[in-house]
């Protein structure tokens, strides 16, 4: 397993390569330019526009910028932002596990709502049971997540007043608070996040359930509760594993919108607002930071399929 | 949790199964209940209280802050929330007019600016806010190449320790001293230009307390303010909370005490007991801007869109009929308003038929009218009304949108469209909000080939002006032209709203003057929790 990990770690290095090469060159398309908002906008004069294009290097051939900012980033240094001049580094370092913290959660929610759900519909195939984990989930996938965080803050926190409408506390500096704060954001991303795990594992059990070694195990007289929990269960979970690697990635990279809403200062926002200034920096440095995060994720659930499935040989 | 089952012997089994994974969610449940329980309205949720006399006011951080530092500020509406701890050299009120400020007095005479400091004055960290001080604050922003205005300047002298003359090589020097009410006019304490980004040190009412960024921004009231009781609560919190539905259900929670808020806002608020509203017009307005080619380089042509749009109604519309309705490019109170031009395009479909046919243009006459991108409902509104209305009377409208960021690129540079329907941001000095549309060289008269030297002339008097009735009146005398010669189809001025908890705040409060302008706070008072 470990040189598995070793090879495709290494494997990871030309991918990024590619990856940022992608990311540096399409941020150049991105309509707008920061040149003439740094010199004063509308009122610049073309000479004043030119000058702030020099200062920023953005007059340089392209390659030479790319490969300047990649020399930069392997080092750590990821540059400025054009605007508030703070270290893109030091800001995603404080943003992310904000960020972190938020998509932990809702993929706590999902599996706490998810597993028990296609547990349920798997075990019970045809039966009312069933038919309600489909309509919710069905329900759950139809539901806009920003929807359903503008409802959650009006009943929780405007009408109920239980649950504060916006804000965020570190961890650090009081858990209670910090909970408080993500519960919203948690159900509002999770909520949506769990349907399609349940709807995985509930078609994933259905199969498994009908298999000889379940029907042996059912006739040698196995509870129940261990054949769907230790037998099933681990065989089923495969495809799930995988929804719940993609739905944790999109978590990553989708909060923006749950970030906006319930002013929580992760990544998100800051690559929202960093596209909207074409902040190039912070914009080149949350993507490639996304992307080490996405390419680690995937090699993490291919190490875990063959946890879950010795079938699945690594190598 | 328990799951039925009509089915037997295994089927009981499952029964146990489910019910034991059941128990399992419970528990998280019942855990995630009890820590919801714990905290109740401690410090996590707000209860609508201004504890211990701050305000806590919303502020986007994400989209209108960028620095502490006014020296290293790239964006306007970093001034709403750094002007507490600076002030400015200068006041402006809502009708454009400068007031004294940290300046008492001004003198302008050719290219040089002479300001004479108000006495008495020192920075919170005890430094006397001298011209030895504003020297150097000014040379701190001149470094911002952002502040077009402060880049013309050439010289900053100390003529004695309470006065201080700026020359200046190309911005006219009243144009300065409007940029001066601005980020432009913000005077960081000498020994703090270092490390301002961090910890901001000015002679405002309020001081530096702690910044989260992006999160919240806290300011307690200086004791050592010179104008002492003129703010009447202890401090400002401002807190992230994002423009549009976020603002209001923060608002609606208690979470804030006070938030600007969008027009479109305004009929989901008005309605809510403990919720008032402040409103003020503003010098932006919604506007349809021509391009002068054909078939908009013909005065007839220009007049029939004149007569042929609703103003009232898109005011209505568009923004829930807050905004003045415009009948020129100044509102009211402005001035630059012109009584003498005020009635000549009321509401016409039969006239704006009649003045298409008389431009001897063949009809229908075909215009592409660009409108900003990215499915903003107030200009989907506006853009819609509008290609109604000219369809109406012999045009035929095409909408192509341009997204915000791409306009300049879009709409000015690769000259797409005949004409430009949006909100036109407001000029806080009047004669430059004539200037950067018909003056010669200017960004917006190049792209839409509307250079006027008539217009150009007069405003460059304008703006050479040493009073300000000299100025009022040379703007007056352009915007004669800009309305007789149909340069401009204004509609309606845009209001800014600040919705406020009753419960929590009282005195008089105000509405920005300008989207991103600081609010003024002084009337403002805070009940007992």
């Amino acid at each position: 397993v470990a040189a598995y990990i070793a090879r495709r770690l290494l494997a990871i290095v030309p991918l990024l390569l590619l990856i940022s090469g992608l990311v540096f060159s399409m941020t150049f398309l991105i309509p707008g330019d920061p040149a003439r908002i740094l010199a004063g906008g509308l009122h610049a004069s073309p000479a004043q526009v030119t000058a702030v294009r020099h200062q920023l290097g953005l007059d340089r051939p392209l390659v030479a910028q790319y490969w300047t900012w990649l020399g930069h980033a392997l080092t750590g240094n990821l540059g400025a932002s054009l605007f508030t001049h703070n270290s893109v580094a030091s800001e995603i370092g404080r943003r992310f596990p904000i960020t972190l913290s938020l998509a932990f959660g809702a993929l706590f929610v999902m599996l706490i709502l998810g597993i028990p759900a296609g547990v349920l519909a798997g075990t019970h195939p045809g039966t009312v049971v069933d038919r309600l984990v489909t309509v919710g989930t069905s329900t759950a996938i139809a539901v806009p997540d920003f929807w359903l965080g503008i409802m959650l803050v009006i009943v929780f926190a405007v009408k109920l007043k239980i649950m504060p409408a916006i804000g965020y506390v570190g961890l650090t500096q009081s858990p209670v608070a910090w909970a408080t704060h993500l519960y919203l954001p948690w159900l509002a991303l999770g909520i949506a996040g769990a349907a399609p795990i349940a709807r995985q594992l509930r078609g994933a059990l259905i199969d498994v359930l009908d298999q000889d070694y379940i029907r042996t195990a059912d006739a040698k007289g196995l509870p129940r509760r261990v054949i769907v929990l230790k037998h099933a269960l681990k065989n089923a979970a495969i495809a799930p594993v995988t929804v719940i690697g993609i739905q944790f990635a999109y978590l990553l990279g989708g909060t923006v919108i749950i970030e906006y809403i319930y002013s929580i200062p992760g990544l998100g926002l800051y690559f929202f607002d960093a596209l909207n200034g074409k902040d190039l920096p912070v914009i080149q440095g949350v993507t490639l930071v996304v992307a080490v995060t996405f390419v680690l994720l995937n090699l993490a659930v291919d190490v875990l399929y063959a946890y879950i499935n010795p079938k699945v040989r690594l190598g | 949790m328990t799951i039925s089952s009509r089915r037997g012997g295994a089927a009981a089994r499952r029964h146990r199964g489910s019910s034991h994974a059941g128990r399992w969610v419970g528990v998280g449940m019942a855990a995630a209940t009890l820590i919801v329980a714990c905290s109740g309205n401690g410090s996590g949720v707000s209860t609508g209280s201004a504890r211990g006399g701050v305000l806590r006011y919303g502020y986007d951080f994400s989209s209108q802050f960028t620095n502490l530092d006014p020296g290293k500020s790239t964006g306007d509406c970093d001034a709403i929330a750094i002007q507490p701890i600076f002030d400015t050299l200068v006041h402006r009120d809502a009708g454009g007019n400068i007031l004294p400020g940290q300046a008492e007095s001004w003198d302008i005479q050719g290219n040089t600016l002479t300001l004479h400091l108000r006495s008495g004055i020192t920075f919170s960290d005890g430094e006397p806010f001298d011209a030895n001080a504003v020297k150097l604050g000014l040379e701190h922003l001149e470094k911002n190449t952002s502040y077009s205005d402060l880049g013309t300047v050439t010289s900053i002298d100390v003529l004695d320790p309470m006065t201080v003359r700026i020359t200046l090589n190309g911005t006219p020097p009243i144009e300065l001293l409007y940029s001066l009410s601005t980020r432009e006019g913000m005077i960081v304490a000498p020994d703090h230009i270092a490390d301002a980004s961090t910890h901001p040190v000015g002679a405002g009412p309020f001081v530096f307390q702690s910044f989260t960024p992006g999160a919240q921004l806290s300011l307690r009231a200086n004791p050592t303010f010179w104008d002492k009781g003129l703010y009447k609560f202890g401090g400002i919190d401002f807190t992230q909370v994002g423009v549009g539905p976020p603002s209001v259900t923060a608002l609606k929670a208690g979470s804030v005490d006070m938030v600007s808020v969008q027009p479109e806002s305004y009929s989901g608020l008005k309605g809510e007991p403990s919720v008032g509203i402040a409103t003020q017009t503003t010098t932006s307005y919604l506007q349809f801007q021509f391009r002068f080619t054909p078939p908009f380089d013909n005065l007839d042509a220009r007049q029939a869109v004149e007569f042929a749009v609703n103003r009232a109604q898109i005011n209505q519309v568009v923004q829930d009929g807050l905004g003045e309705v415009a009948n020129q490019t100044f509102f009211k109170a402005s001035l630059g308003y012109n009584r003498s031009v005020a009635a000549l395009y009321d509401y016409d479909p039969a006239k704006a038929h009649q003045m298409l046919v008389q431009s001897g243009l063949p009809l229908p006459v075909k215009i592409e009218m660009v409108i900003p991108g990215g499915n903003i409902s107030s200009m989907e509104d506006l853009g819609a009304i509008i290609q109604q209305e000219l369809d109406a009377v012999g045009f035929s409208v095409t909408l192509k949108r341009v997204l915000g960021s791409d306009i300049e690129a879009g709409y000015y540079l690769a000259q797409e469209g005949n004409a430009f329907a949006a909100e036109r941001p407001g000029e806080p000095y009047a004669p430059v909000q004539i200037y950067d549309q018909w003056g010669s060289n200017q960004f917006v008269a190049i792209w839409s080939k509307g250079e006027r030297p008539d217009i150009t002339s007069i405003i460059l008097q304008a703006l050479s002006a040493t009073s300000q009735s000299q100025a009022a009146q040379l703007t007056q005398q352009a915007e004669a032209i800009v309305t007789q010669q149909a340069l401009d189809v204004p509609i309606a001025f845009a209001p800014e709203l600040m919705a406020y908890s009753t419960s929590t705040v009282g005195g008089a409060v105000h509405a920005q003057t300008g989207v991103c302008d600081a609010p003024d706070l002084t009337g403002v008072t805070l009940k007992k929790s």
